[in-house]
């Protein structure tokens, strides 16, 4: 088995950062959009069938005995 | 690579009131009035809020990030902003203390705080934090 190699991390001091409002139309339309498209795509994850939206590959389903 | 490997990754998000380094102990913060709710006496509603948030890259320079409030009712962003998150080193954790004033909230309701980061291929949403506001006439 492969060991992971230990990578110390270094901790920057506290960062006071002023935040800055976007008010740019064509900005907040692009993260309407990409909030839509996320969305879209965690519907697709979460079902009630427990299934991840994606069809399983040809020949993997379990098929009912006649 | 994916756009959510190369941005740095949110390892805590803590809303409150204020954040300060320790004056005892290098790489400690003590953060004042940690919440997760709001009291509003009337709406629309405005604060302003500290966004405490531990952030970490495997690789040095400079990424956007993003804050978006959203109104989990509506869908709707009531706050937008942006900053810069600067990483010296490779491997780095950096603790951040955004500053957000203005916070307009129009009703009581369930907020959710997005983080976003951006790389050149586009932007991935890195982490989420709920957020209540509450009315004193409830």
């Amino acid at each position: 088995m492969s060991r992971k190699t230990f990578v110390p991390w270094t901790i920057a001091p506290l960062q006071r950062v002023k935040a800055e409002t976007v008010t740019d139309p064509e900005e907040i339309a692009a993260m309407e959009r990409l909030r839509k498209r996320l969305k879209r795509k965690g519907k697709g994850r979460k079902t009630n069938s427990g299934r991840n939206g994606a069809k399983s590959p040809a020949g993997t389903s379990a098929k009912r005995r006649k | 690579m994916a756009v959510a490997a190369v941005t740095p990754r949110v390892r805590t998000i803590v809303i409150c009131d204020d954040v300060s380094a320790s004056p005892t102990e290098n790489g400690v913060f003590d953060l004042t009035g940690v919440r997760q709710h709001i009291f509003a006496e009337s709406f629309p509603c405005r604060v302003a809020l500290s966004l405490f948030m531990l952030l970490s890259s495997a690789r040095k320079g400079d990424y956007t990030g993003r804050v978006v409030i959203v109104n989990e009712r509506n869908e709707r962003m009531i706050r937008y902003v942006k900053f810069a998150a600067d990483f010296d080193r490779d491997n780095q954790l950096s603790p951040f203390y955004l500053e957000i004033d203005n916070c307009v909230f129009p009703e009581a309701g369930a907020y959710d705080f997005e983080v976003y980061f951006s790389a050149r291929d586009g932007e991935a949403l890195k982490g989420e934090h709920p957020f209540a506001v509450l009315s004193h006439e409830e």
